[in-house]
């Protein structure tokens, strides 16, 4: 088996050879594990090794990208080749030349932190805690239906070489588990989600949880049948940490990804140093928080990442930076640059974007709202980020009425402009807490981790059936 | 390719395998990427793996383990074999008989390759890019145009131990172009796109077109008064209840755990009299046909609603080793949206070309029949959809509002809510134009006209 570092930085010396002016190369190995019960079906159990190798060049001042995956040196070659061949057409076509804004080069191999590792725990283990999952939901109540349960996996490592001299070999071990309660009275029938992800070695398989998060799904799923649709109108609105996080990513996070910028695509454009929400807002995307769900200490381009400041008191001061946007941009680059696998090129992603925490309680929170909707979870959200039109559902809401919890509500969404909302926001709790999830753009898949404490909004449109 | 499939099941019975199951696919892509009205970088993609699933039965019991491997070689097929049965030999045996595909009858075969495609080159991408930009940028309020086209050729390759095998290859070509207008402080935006198996530069430059036009259109946009009202679905709407809702109701293993708005309905009225949906893997240039599905079992036309009625769940063999019913060949490995990674999935329920049967009215006829109600092209957050009870919540984009039977003016700040079952049976007209759009994997499609639905409700 052919080692990684060496072969990223074969590959980047190839590319110089036939003239490219910059190259980058990503190379990985991964093993994932993958467990499904559906219902009380392991409906599926699917292991495998992910292997490749991605160089990205610049040739004329325009990018190639070309992909193999054998990994092996006498194919290297091929995908360089490729690379430049590319490259060349596209710098006939391309009006603006690319720059890249400069870093440090460095070599290092980073370790995940812990001990073990996840390839030791055995499968046996991980089919149970996916069982357990599923039996310690439905075990809950009569009228728990059904529950479905999911366990994930990935260890393995990603080397990232460059022509600046970077050669970083990064180790990557994490797992994600899931479980959805579904409840069921009479013709009635609802759901709710609960979901967990660690990033370590085989010691972090101990500090799973399954039964707690599957009671927790479960008891909400129950609390659920006897609710009733969500309002449709404009609201007061306080979110749950889970839904904080999921609204900053969506409402703020991609439209200040950087790339986005230099392409005219954002409505974050030209506004550095400019108020764009309330005072109580700051909010931060950090690559180096520690056992964050998407922490990295380099990013995709080997460019040490950081913590970003994106709004401080609700001006907004920086952007997530890849090394393109920031030459564009006139910034330091700040280690923005992701990319899903070897087979994608990087591009622009948040880390763990979270709001910074505040001086509220939840009770204090709560008694400024004499009717509104305290929203709970999250089933993902969308965003248009060249108009700032952003949407995300709750798992589940409560009415809340003269600042105290009522009634269960159901489908509670909630949706708006950016630069509206984000003034809007009135309260700030005190505790922060980090969720992993999963965030989609450009056809790649990235772990993304978010986060907040409770967040109350003054006025915005929920969306619901009622 | 054939070589190691062939290992693969053969080490798999000699270490105890009652059957097993070899899938490869190997996948060479050129995606190109434009922005900010200028060609931006070309990729060359190559992408090959395995995927093997293996059968242990005992008596009456089954249990099947799965893995992958992206290496050919005799030590890597080996190992995954050797995953496969370690999986299968550790789960729980389940109380049904399993059995992998059995009919080695040669599938029909259908025209999957267009050798402009399979052949295209990074002058033909850039060249095609450079007129989908010009066609896009010529009014002066037109700020940004950003969007990629894809030529992927994809070779698949079947095997397992009853004696089935199979091998069919098919291009995909892919164009889209993002548009963003500008006006007085006002922001429209907008895409389109369009997939098909053959190469069609006439309809990347359509398509960029239509996205211009409707990003100026988009500008100065106005709220809507919320409430019940009636709702134009484009079809790239209906793609994303489709893909998120409708497609996991009709997999008969959500039906058969309870999990699906549509159990217990075959036979029953559950959409609108005007609605026929059928699943058809035969037609040409359709990205989803196919000759067999990624269980070796060869497709087939399904009827799957007949003027509203629910005819057929879609199946794979464990869902019909559960019911005993005879009508599988519904499983996908699902790929990216380039046709590359089929093997690292195992198979999925899913339909081939999903397609709603058109009606014959022009979209300005169903406009023409709204007295207030509101028209969506698309819809973001469909993937936030409960797929359990088939409610969503969503926000129209491309939308405007139609007042008295004509397109008023672009809206904004609306969130569309309701639930799928509502959808289907409040359907009042079908258009007639319909738009075949991948969907959820890159060899899946929906393809839809415009709906007019009543009743939805609007909140904002």
């Amino acid at each position: 088996m052919e080692d990684l570092r060496e072969l990223g930085e074969v590959a980047v010396k190839l590319a110089t050879d036939q003239g490219a002016t910059y190259a980058d190369a990503r190379v990985d190995r991964h093993r994932s594990t993958l467990i499904r019960y559906l219902h009380d079906t392991l409906d599926q159990a699917n292991t495998g090794v992910t292997e490749g190798f991605g160089i990205r060049i610049l040739y004329n001042d325009a990018w190639g990208f070309a992909t193999a995956v054998q990994l092996e040196k006498t194919v290297l070659k091929k995908a360089v080749n490729s690379a430049v061949r590319a490259a060349k057409t596209v710098s006939r076509y391309q009006k603006e030349k690319i720059r890249l804004g400069k870093t440090r080069s460095s070599r290092e191999t980073v370790r995940t932190p812990g001990h073990g590792s996840l390839e030791d725990i055995s499968l046996e283990d991980k089919m149970k805690l996916c069982e357990n999952l599923v039996n310690e939901a439905r075990s809950y109540h009569k009228n728990i239906a059904s529950a479905n349960g999911l366990y994930l996996d990935s260890i393995g490592q990603r080397v990232v070489a460059n022509t600046d001299g970077t050669s970083v070999v990064m180790e990557d071990s994490r797992l994600y588990y899931s479980v959805r309660a579904i409840a069921r009275e009479g013709d009635k029938t609802v759901s709710t989600l609960e979901n967990h992800g660690l990033v370590g070695r085989g010691d972090v398989f101990a500090k799973v949880a399954p039964d707690r998060h599957a009671r927790t799904a479960a008891q909400r799923a129950i609390a659920c049948l006897d609710g009733k649709p969500c309002p449709s109108k404009r609201l007061p609105v306080v979110m749950d940490p889970k839904l904080s996080g999921v609204f900053i990513h969506e409402a703020v996070g991609h439209a200040a990804e950087a790339d986005g910028i230099i392409a005219k695509e954002s409505i974050l454009e030209g506004r550095i140093g400019k108020k764009i929400g309330s005072e109580l807002l700051s909010a931060y995307d950090d690559s180096t928080l520690h056992g964050g769900w998407g922490s990295s200490k380099y990013d995709d381009e080997g460019t040490l990442a950081g913590k970003r400041t994106i709004v401080e008191k609700g001006v907004l001061r920086g952007y997530i930076l890849n090394r393109e946007a920031a030459a564009k941009l006139r910034m330091e680059p700040n280690g923005g640059a992701r990319a899903e696998s070897y087979a994608h090129t990087p591009v622009v992603r948040m880390s763990n974007t979270y709001i910074a925490p505040g001086g509220q309680s939840l009770e204090e929170l709560m008694e400024g709202v004499d009717y509104g909707v305290y929203m709970k979870g999250t089933r993902g959200g969308q965003v248009d980020p060249s108009k700032g039109t952003f949407q995300f559902n709750a798992e589940d809401a409560q009415l809340i009425e003269k600042g105290e919890l009522t009634a269960v509500l159901l489908e509670a969404s909630l949706s708006g402009d950016t630069l509206t909302i984000l003034n809007t926001v009135d309260g700030v709790g005190r505790e922060v807490s980090h969720d992993a999830g999963f965030c989609g753009k450009a056809s790649q898949s990235v772990a993304a981790g978010t986060g907040g404490p409770h967040v109350r909004i003054k006025e915005t449109a929920v969306g619901g059936k009622a | 390719m054939e070589d190691a499939l062939k290992r693969a099941v053969s080490l798999g019975l000699k270490l105890g395998a009652t059957q097993v199951e070899a899938f490869a696919s190997s996948t060479n892509t050129l995606h190109l990427a434009f922005e900010k009205k200028q060609v931006k970088r070309i990729e060359d993609r190559s992408d090959r793996g395995i995927g093997l699933r293996v059968l242990l039965r005992n008596g009456a019991s089954s249990s099947m383990g799965s893995s992958f491997t992206m290496s050919p070689d005799g030590e890597a097929v080996d190992k995954a074999v050797r995953d496969a049965l370690s999986i299968a030999r550790t789960k729980k045996p389940e109380p049904i008989l399993l059995s992998f595909e059995e009919e080695t009858k040669k599938p029909t075969h259908i025209r999957l390759v267009d050798r402009k495609v399979k052949d295209a080159d990074e002058r033909t991408a850039a060249g095609l890019a450079s007129r989908m930009i010009r066609t896009a940028s010529k009014d002066s309020r037109i700020r940004s145009v950003s969007g990629d086209c894809t030529f992927s050729h994809c070779e698949t390759f079947f095997l397992n131990s009853l004696g089935v095998i199979g091998h069919y290859a098919g291009t995909l070509f892919t164009a889209t172009t993002w548009v963003t207008a500008r006006q007085s402080g006002s922001i429209g935006s907008a895409s389109d796109g369009f997939a098909s198996r053959t190469f069609q530069p006439e309809q990347a430059l359509t398509v960029s077109r239509s996205a211009a036009e409707t990003a100026i259109s988009q500008l100065k946009p106005r709220p809507v008064t919320p409430g019940k009202t009636d709702i134009i679905l484009g079809p790239e709407a209906l793609e994303a209840l489709s893909a998120n809702i409708l497609v996991f109701a009709l997999r008969a293993d959500f039906v058969q755990k309870k999990q699906s708005p549509l159990a217990g309905k075959v036979g029953q009225n559950v959409a609108s009299a005007s609605i026929s949906l059928e699943d058809n893997p035969s037609l040409p240039g359709y990205v989803g046909s196919k000759p067999f599905d990624d269980e070796g079992h060869p497709t087939e036309k399904r009827t799957v609603m007949e003027r509203g009625r629910l005819l057929v769940y879609l199946h794979n063999h464990r869902t019909i080793a559960q019911e005993g019913s005879d009508t599988a060949g519904n499983a996908l490995r699902v790929s990216s949206p380039d046709l590359t990674r089929k093997y690292a999935g195992e198979p999925q329920i899913l339909p081939h070309n999903l397609i709603v049967k058109p009606g014959r009215d022009s979209l300005d006829s169903l406009v023409s029949q709204v007295k207030d109600g509101i028209y969506a092209k698309s819809v973001i957050g469909g993937h936030t959809a409960n797929r359990v009870t088939g409610e969503f919540s969503v926000v129209p984009q491309m939308a405007y509002k139609i007042t008295n039977g004509k397109i008023e003016h672009a809206i904004k700040d609306t969130v569309l809510s309701g639930n799928i079952l509502d959808v289907l049976a409040n359907i009042k007209a079908v258009g007639r134009d319909p738009v075949h759009i991948p969907s959820i994997s890159g060899d899946s499609s929906f393809t839809a006209p415009p709906l007019l639905v009543e009743g939805l409700s609007l909140s904002g």
